[in-house]
């Protein structure tokens, strides 16, 4: 399981937030993201078109369903 | 960012409180349902329930996908490994959902080939590093997880893995939502939305509820101050006399959802007429199974499957507890005989299940207030 706590992969609970550290080779359309606690993942991400390296995502069971708001004052791209 | 730690807020949580009780109606008891299991594992898990004043009464509704599979389905995923000889590859919490003979786990330990997996990517993965060997993945989940077993379909599909197969247990939360509603024994007055499957499917569809059944909808997140802040504004619109579909988590949920998870979700997947639900019996048109033009990765296709329908054990209150109309506690076996370590029912085998979670966080806080 990704994340804190006991938490269960198929609710949608599960959804977590992961930054896109590197895209995988060209057409692929997977990335390699990571969490805040350091856990990387390949991620699927062919549901957020146009995703880059330092976009932050919300991932569920290996897929990104959208593309998180950047915070003010965040330094992410 | 971590979109979390700003939603854990302390002092924020207490203002969100006061807010709450300031709205109430003197003398009025509601009912509202958080009809996702994330929303209930996160309301045990931060003690929400004890904040809130007794007359705002939190019900748990059916939405976690592993409360909802009925044993047969289990039986058919152990006869795939069992009989047939296949890479079973499964998310961790169906490990210990019961069939009616036994578990996933317990059909591993017996020699079948069982594996969990985090995404079904990992399934595929599966496939290709073992090309002698036939895995299927057993999937589940409400339409936040579909459109991640979509794309790996459409991936598998695109780079002609034939080893590869599905047996699509997902299904849709608006039929079981409506089926709810349409309940003579459930009064609620307001209900929690689901976050993510919103993420998916947009804010939009949930406005047959208050339309045709007036009941006000909040989409809500799932951080503690998400819920609070949901629940103030069911009851700000229950105060007002509104009636309407709000969506407190606009930071995830655009009114129409993700189009192309949408979009993957159609071109894979087509409309069950019907599907069982575990407690709540079989309602039409409430799950996903692959179309026509994915046959060829379809299970259900390649393998002869028993598909037996297996009545619940006669102990198991999880109907029940799914529908709201009981609290896990009040179940008969809830603690004793149905425990996260020999469950009999799905609701304590899940994480997310409402007995699950009441037996990690709260049967100490409430044996605490009886004494």
């Amino acid at each position: 399981m990704i994340g804190e706590g006991p938490r269960c992969v198929t609710c949608g609970d599960l959804a977590t937030p992961m930054r896109v550290a590197a895209l995988a080779e060209e057409g692929s359309g997977l990335a390699l993201c990571v969490a805040d606690d350091g856990v990387t993942c390949t991620v699927d991400i062919g549901l957020v078109p146009d995703a880059g390296v330092g976009d932050s995502l919300l991932v569920h069971a290996g897929a990104a369903l959208a593309r998180l708001p950047q915070a003010p004052g965040n330094g992410a791209s | 960012m971590r979109y979390a730690e700003e939603f854990r807020d302390p002092g924020l949580a207490r203002a969100l409180v006061a807010e709450i009780l300031s709205s109430l109606e003197p003398g009025r008891h509601l009912k509202l349902m958080e009809v996702c299991g994330g929303h209930t594992h996160s309301i045990y898990r931060y003690g929400i329930d004890d904040l809130l004043p007794a007359e705002v009464e939190l019900v748990h509704g059916p939405g976690c996908p592993v409360c909802v599979i009925p044993m047969g389905r289990v039986d058919d995923g152990i006869a795939l490994a069992r009989e047939h000889g296949v890479v079973l590859a499964c998310f961790g919490d169906m490990l210990r959902v019961p069939g009616s003979q036994c578990t996933f786990l317990d059909a591993k330990a017996d020699g079948a080939d069982v594996r969990m997996v985090y995404s079904p990517l990992d399934a595929l993965r599966l496939a290709r590093e073992n090309p002698e060997r036939e895995v299927v993945f057993f999937a589940i989940g409400f339409e936040t997880t579909a459109p991640s077993t979509a794309l790996t379909l459409q991936r598998a599909k695109r780079e002609g893995i034939r080893n590869f197969s599905c047996l699509s247990n997902h299904v849709t939360i608006l039929p079981p939502l409506r089926a709810l509603l349409t309940s003579p024994d459930l009064r609620i007055d307001g209900f929690i939305g689901p976050g993510h499957v919103s993420t998916v499917i947009g804010s939009r569809p949930f406005e047959f509820v208050p339309r045709d059944y007036g009941k006000p909808v909040v989409i809500s997140g799932f951080e503690p101050l998400d819920v609070l802040q949901s629940i103030r504004m069911l009851l700000g619109q229950i105060a007002d006399g509104r009636c309407v579909v709000e969506n407190q988590y606009r930071r995830v949920v655009p009114e129409d959802g993700n189009p192309k998870a949408l979009e993957v979700m159609a071109e894979v997947f087509e409309l069950r007429p019907h599907f069982e639900w575990r407690g709540l019996g079989f309602i039409s048109h409430s799950a996903l199974r692959l179309s026509d033009s994915y046959a060829e990765l379809d299970a259900e296709v390649r393998w002869a499957l028993p598909g037996v329908r297996v009545a619940d054990p006669k102990a198991c209150q999880c109907g029940e507890v799914l529908k709201g109309v009981i609290k896990p506690w009040e179940c008969k076996v809830f603690g004793t005989a149905c425990t996260p370590e020999h469950a009999i029912g799905t609701c304590m085998v899940s994480s997310e299940g409402a007995c699950a979670a009441y037996y990690s966080y709260g049967r100490f806080r409430r044996t605490e207030h009886a004494a």
